[in-house]
Formats: C-alpha cells, structure tokens, sequence
C-alpha cells in the first residue's frame, strides 16, 4: 500500500508525494507523455536522442550533472515507446536542487549544434553496443517490424536505423522541445524522508510560472487485429539457434491485462513455471527460455524466447512451446498452481516497494495511465484472477494466426 | 507571485552524518554469527547464507560455481522439482550465486510464509543428492549457456583482461569453459560440498522486516545439532603468477566496436591507501562527471559510457578501467585513458572538483546504506573482509579528509601506463 498526496498546478503539472519518514533520501522523478510511439516515422529514435540532449545544459545550468552530483545526488533517465521518465535520488536536505535543475529544463533548453553532434555519436555507440555488436541484437528491429505494420511500435526507441540518428538537426530539437516538454504534459512524484507541507511551497515555487501549451494531440493508427501468422528467418554468426515468438496481446486499460502477466508468470517465471521446467529441465530442448508481456499503453506483445540445444531441431522446439501454449487454452491450471503466481506477485510487488525511486517511478506511471489511486489496486486485482480467466486468454492470444515467429539461426561457415 | 532567482542554486547541505548505526549481530546456539538488518515497513524478509566455499577454496576449476548451482537440483527428501514447486507456491525466490571468496544461497520471501520456506532452504544447504543423472543435465546445459555469453565481444575482452591480471589457473584468473565442466564428476561435487558447506564455514545475514519470531525461527532451523559442524575453515591454496604488462589485441572484423580494457592487480580494502585510491578512482572514471566520462563520452562521443572501478578481492584486488568504443576511435581512446592517468599525476585536481566528488561520494554512501538490502550488501563488504563499523567510519573520515597532494602522490605511483594490462577485442 502506498499513500501519498496529489495536487495540480494551475498550468497542469502533476505532483503526487509519497511520504516515508524511515529514509534521509529522496528520490525526484518526472515523467513526460512523450515517447517513441509520437516520433515521425522518418525520424525515429529522437524522442530517446533528446533524452539524452536534456542533460546538456539548460538556461541557468550549463550542464545537468554537475549540480545534483555536488548535492550528493544521481540522476538518469529512459525512454520507450510510450513515455520518458526523469529520475534523481539525493539526500533529503538537498531536494530543492532537484526541483531547481527539472524545473529550468523544462522551462528552456540551452541546446547548442556541438552537444548535439557529440550525444548523436554518443548514441550511435549505444546503438551498435545494444543492437548491432552483440549475438541477436538485431532481432528486435525485426520483431517488432514485423509484430506492427500501422502502429509506430513498430520500430524500437533507440531508432529503425543509424541513419536517422545521425540526420537530425538542432530545429527537430527546439520544435519537440515546444511540442512536448510542457507542464501539463508532466507528472513530477517526490518521494523519501521529505514532507508534503515543507515540498509543496518549493514545487510551487520552482514549477508554477512554467506556461502550458495545448498544440499537441497524440493521434496514432490502431492496430488491426493480427490475422495471418508471419514467419521469418535470420542467419548470422551465433552461437546457437534460436526463436522469438510474438503474440499480439492487450493493451494496459484492457480487464486482461493483469491476466496476460500472470500467464507469462506460469510460463516461465521461477524455476518451477512449465516452461523452465519442461522445455529446458526435463525436455532438455533449450539451454535458456524466456516468456514476458511488453506493458506498453498500446496493444503489446506477448513474447517468448528461447535459445535452443545443438541437439534440438527446429520444428521440435517450435512444437513443444505450442503444445504448452495450447494446453494453457484448453486446460484450466490448477488452483495450487494459479496460488502459487499470485503468492509470487505479492512478494515482488512487496520488494519493489522498499525501494523510494520504485515507488516513485510506479507512482509516475499509474498517473500517467490516468489515476495514481490504481497503483494500491494492483494486488487486488491479481488476485481476482481465476483459472477460467488464465484459459479464455490464452485462447485469445495463443492463435497460431496470431503469431509472429523468427528462426535465428546459426550460419554455418562456407567450407 | 514572485518568481524564483534561477540563475542562483538553491543552498546546499552536505551530509554530514554517514553511519551505519549500531551493529546488530548475534550467533545461533551453534555458533554461526548472524546479521541483523531490521528495516522498513513491507512484511518481506531475506534469509542469506554465505559459506567460504568461493572459487579460491576450489581444488579443480568450476568446482565452486557448479556445486553451488546443484544445491536445488534434489536432496535427501526432495526432487529438484518439489523444490522449485514449494518455493515458488509460497511466492519465495531461492538466490545461489558463486563469487570468487564466497559463495551464497539466499532465499527472499513475504513474512509470513518464512516459516514454510526456511525448511526447504535448510534442505538445500545441507542435504543436496548430486545424483549423476542431474550433474548429467546440468552440465549439458551449463555448457551450452557459457558456449552462448562467450560469443560477446565484452566477454573475450573480460577473459582475457582476467587472465593476464591473475594467471589463466588462478582462481580469480579463469573463465568458466565447457572443458572445465567435462572434468567434473558428481563425486568431485559432494567432496567439495562436504569440505566446504557447513556451520564451521558458514555467516547469515537476515534483512527486511525482521522481528525476534523470525530469529527464532532461524536459530531452530540452523541453529541446531541436527547440522552436522563439520572441519573449520582450512587453508586455501592459490596458484602463483608472475603478472606482466603487456598489450593484447583480438581482432574481429565483424565487430563495430572494440572493447577496452585496461588495468593492473592491486590489493584489497585493508591496505593503507585502499580509501585515497577510491576517492582518486571516483575523479578518474567512478562517476558521470568523471574525468573519462567528460572527455571520452561527453566531449568526444566515442562511446556510450566509460567506467574505472577498483574491486576488492578477500586476497587480492585490482584496479580496471572498461569501456566499448566505435572502432576507428580505439587508438585515440587508449591514448585518452593514459593522457588522464598523467594529468592527475601532473596537476593537483582543484577544490573545486574535489567538493564536486566528495559530496557525491558522501551521497552516494549514503543512498548505499538506505534501505535493508541496500545496508546488507555493504555489511557484507565489512565483515566478510574481517571488518567492521569503525573501517567504515575510517573510510568516511578519509573521503572528507583525503587532500589534492594525496591524491597526486597516490596517482603517481598507481596510473602508470607502463604497468598496465591493455586488452582490445574488437580491432
């Protein structure tokens, strides 16, 4: 259970602050309803690279770092493809320097055309160690290419190519920077050792005199329902063969959300989920094995992964994971089991939140789904979930008409 | 309203006060020291053995990290499978993980169930089959997973630094390879488990929401006779090397980055200049403003990021600076990396920065002892060293108190570029 206190700004910015007495620290995290999914598709990758771009310097700071690292603090950043968050942890004393340095970047950026050459190189190399110089790196782009053909989940944050990094210019910053970077398009959370009465006065000072703007209004394809399986296949130099499977799966407003995490749960979380269990222990068909939902905001994936033994065929792999996803449609799981992944979500839900900047990141996110308050219904509603649930999804989703699949395979060298 | 002065920085405080506060240890009724780390509301709980049974204590390579991996694989009342079911049914997570000096299993669980898991925990730490059908399985799988990680450039890059700094059969040295795998039996498993898992061996750390019930719990479950005490700790024994600088370069066509490493085997956290060097090891490449970072990264846009770190090994140490770079830059990043080694040698870092890096170090202390987790892994960085609060005071006092000219002194006789390892994977 997490309590905290919410107001609004007359310009739209939205503050939640979450109390908790037992820490020195405090930790800032600023949320924009921006992300790679609002990119121009000839563009993509920018929303990630002006991530990047607002640590070099704002009108009052000449660079981000410096100050909150002299307050004892850190800070860092993501995108994907729906939002882009901001977050510092620093010693509770010391919060103002963080609502000093967001506020005077969301104010005015101090972009100059050297700090943008030097991070689109910097993300250049973040492009190549991630997607390009690791075994399988570029399977993502293919996936996903594949997975969408309207929707700009289509291509990945850090960008469909290189090329697109490497065009942009100083006028695509600015003009994103107005469009996006907007009070009423944030969601600032604070929280730690700090209380709400001693914050508001400062968010208020720092925060208050930033003007809204409205020009902005996300219109974005639906996908259409999957209808036709797609298949893919990818040779280079890899260690070993592999799938990726992608199903299209809900959106995070849809009821079933929470049901498709569990299942993904009962796939292949812990070393007792059937996946693990058949497909890698008793079956010994993969070395490594892997099943996980997207979240994102839009209709996700559902994906499996998994790396297969040199010994394994293809077409075997590719059965036995759908002789477990067709028993998942057509069998109720058993009570033990589906008490057993609701105990597990309990527990994670309970370790995350130790931790202030999980609490505020969480906090960030259920409001900018709409309602922090949704945050404290979590565990309720996994909870709610019957086996009868678990199956009719999993009917839904597990359509072989349904699924994308890519075959990577091991090039065999030419003798 | 009155609109802020933004061209002025809020004022700041410096921690003053960074401390772990009064230890809380106790021993069970058979002696094994246990840590207590109470803190925080959420009913979670964490219950961690660590015994010396670590690389260092192998008398075959792959000992370690294989018998650690077993422990779940079946015991005397369980198969692997039951294991993984109760486990998993009470929401709980078993952790084994081998390291060089100690190996450990912990397992993470909500309150409440704490006394349904610890049996099976105590299962599998004192009573795992190593049957030949399930070593049969795991290697197989094993082999396969390590044939997949060493496929990555970072990885060749990480082998070959290791081995030039403590040998390619020293404990620290060696990577896992399928050939060290194939040279174990199950047998060679229950021997090492037998020498090296036992009270005699063995520390515990409790964490999170921890009340005496819990204890008490703890002390019936490990506490108790029924454990047999086994031999004390013994001796290990380490293969010598005669460390050699030198340059090392692999080639790879296909690569479109090149993976740098460079770095030299040092000592751990008790020697004299152990805490100058971290401050000196934060101004070089410990933080973002660091001086690599600001040059390599944010000046030059070579690479997505470049670290220096110094580790501490319970009979060793070393000091390494990482990073993967766009190929065409690797030449003139190695020449960077050395130009900084010289500049802290040859010019005294100013106040300036020297405030920059201690209130971050201070900061970040701190951020590292919040919470009952976060507090353990520092703990445990004492006390498995035969430390205790007062080093760790000790340490704080000489980041606030370690000087320009002591940094310098300490630069001059560890940066030399001519006592260095230098690997490029990736050219």
């Amino acid at each position: 259970m997490i309590q905290y206190n919410r107001f609004c700004l007359d310009n739209g910015l939205r503050v939640l602050i979450h109390e908790d007495p037992s820490t020195p620290m405090a930790a800032v995290n600023l949320a924009y309803d921006v992300g790679a999914r609002d990119e121009s598709p000839q563009k993509t990758g920018f929303a990630h690279l002006f991530e990047h771009l607002m640590f070099s310097g704002s009108r009052n700071v000449p660079e981000f770092d410096y100050p909150i690292q002299l307050a004892g603090g850190e800070s860092n950043a993501f995108t994907n493809n729906d939002y882009t968050n901001y977050y510092e942890t620093l010693p509770a004393n010391n919060l103002e320097t963080a609502l000093w340095l967001e506020s005077d970047r969301m104010m005015a950026l101090n972009i100059n055309e050297r700090s943008l050459e030097v991070q689109k190189r910097v993300v250049c190399e973040e492009f190549k160690e991630h997607y390009i110089n690791q075994p399988y790196g570029d399977v993502w782009h293919k996936l996903r290419a594949l997975s969408y053909q309207k929707h700009p989940y289509r291509w990945p944050t850090i960008g469909k190519e290189l090329a697109h990094i490497e065009n942009a210019e100083l006028a695509d910053v600015q003009g994103f920077f107005d469009q996006h970077y907007l009070p009423n398009r944030a969601i600032l959370v604070i929280s730690g050792g700090i209380k709400t009465t001693r914050v508001e006065p400062l968010i208020r000072k720092w925060f208050e005199e930033i003007p809204a703007a409205y020009s902005y209004k996300r219109n974005l394809p639906i996908e259409d329902p999957q209808t036709a399986d797609r298949k893919m296949i990818m040779r280079a130099k890899v260690p070993a063969n592999a799938i990726y499977m992608a199903f299209q799966s809900t959106d995070r407003y849809s009821p079933h959300y929470y049901t498709t995490d569990l299942i993904t749960d009962i796939l292949a979380v812990g070393e007792s989920s059937r996946m693990k269990r058949i497909l890698v222990k008793e079956k010994q068909l993969f070395s490594e094995i892997d099943a996980y939902i997207t979240g994102d905001i839009h209709t996700g994936l559902l994906i499996i992964t998994g790396k297969l033994m040199p010994d394994t065929k293809m077409e075997v792999a590719e059965a036995a994971i759908w002789s477990i996803l067709e028993d998942m449609a057509s069998q109720k799981v058993p009570d033990q089991e589906m008490q057993k992944v609701k105990n597990k979500m309990e527990a994670h839900i309970g370790f995350s939140e130790t931790n202030i900047m999980n609490n505020a990141m969480n906090l960030a996110f259920y409001e900018l789904l709409g309602d922090a308050q949704e945050i404290n219904l979590e565990v309720p509603k996994y909870l709610q979930i019957e086996a009868e649930d678990v199956r009719k999804v999993s009917e839904q989703i597990f359509r072989r008409e349904a699924c994308t699949t890519i075959y990577y395979l091991k090039q065999v060298p030419l003798s | 309203m009155n609109k802020p002065d933004r061209s002025v920085a809020p004022p700041l405080v410096v921690p003053e006060k960074v401390s772990l506060g009064k230890p809380d240890l106790f021993r069970l009724d058979n002696g094994i020291p246990v840590h207590v780390i109470n803190i925080g509301e959420q009913d979670v709980i964490s219950v961690e053995l660590i015994f010396k049974a670590g690389k260092t204590w192998e008398t075959k390579a792959g000992l370690a990290a294989m018998t650690n991996r077993m422990l779940r694989e079946g015991t005397g009342s369980y198969t692997a499978k039951q294991i993984a079911e109760r486990v998993d049914y009470f929401g709980a997570n078993i952790k084994t993980k081998a390291a060089s000096d100690n190996v450990s299993v912990t397992i993470y669980c909500l309150r409440k169930f704490l006394g349904e898991v610890l049996p099976i925990l105590k299962e599998v730490v004192s009573s795992p089959a190593f049957s030949e059908q399930d070593w049969d399985r795991m290697r197989s799988t094993m082999i396969q997973r390590i044939i997949i990680h060493s496929e990555k450039v970072e990885t060749k890059a990480n082998d070959l630094f290791y081995e030039q700094i403590f040998g390619a059969e020293h404990a620290y040295g060696y990577t896992l390879k399928p050939s060290h795998l194939l040279n174990i039996s199950a047998q060679d498993l229950k021997d090492f488990f037998q020498k090296r898992y036992h009270p005699g061996t063995a520390t515990l750390f409790v964490s999170g929401k921890v009340r005496q019930a819990d204890l008490a719990l703890v002390n019936q479950f490990f506490g108790q006779e029924d454990w047999p005490a086994g031999s004390a700790a013994g001796e290990r024994v380490l293969s010598p090397f005669d460390y050699q600088p030198k340059e090392l370069r692999i080639p790879m066509k296909s690569s479109v980055q090149s993976s740098i490493r460079v770095g030299l085997p040092l000592f751990n956290k008790h020697h004299k200049d152990y805490n100058g060097l971290y401050l000196l090891n934060m101004i070089l490449g410990g933080y973002f403003n660091s001086r690599l970072n600001s040059n390599i990264r944010e000046d030059k846009g070579y690479t997505y990021g470049i670290h220096s770190m110094l580790v501490s090994l319970q009979t060793s140490g070393y000091f390494l600076v990482a990073t993967e770079v766009a190929k065409e830059h690797a030449e003139d990043t190695l020449n960077e990396i050395f130009y900084e080694f010289e500049r802290l040698k040859n010019e005294l870092v100013s106040k300036e920065e020297l405030d920059l890096v201690r209130n971050f170090t201070l900061g970040n202390v701190l951020n590292q002892i919040n919470g009952a987790f976060n507090k353990t892994a520092i703990l445990k960085g004492l006390y498995l060293y035969g430390l205790d609060v007062a080093h760790f005071d000790h340490f704080i006092t000489q980041i606030k108190s370690t000087d320009a000219k002591e940094l310098q002194r300490l630069a001059r006789i560890y940066l030399n570029d001519d006592l260095m390892v230098k690997v490029i994977a990736g050219t």
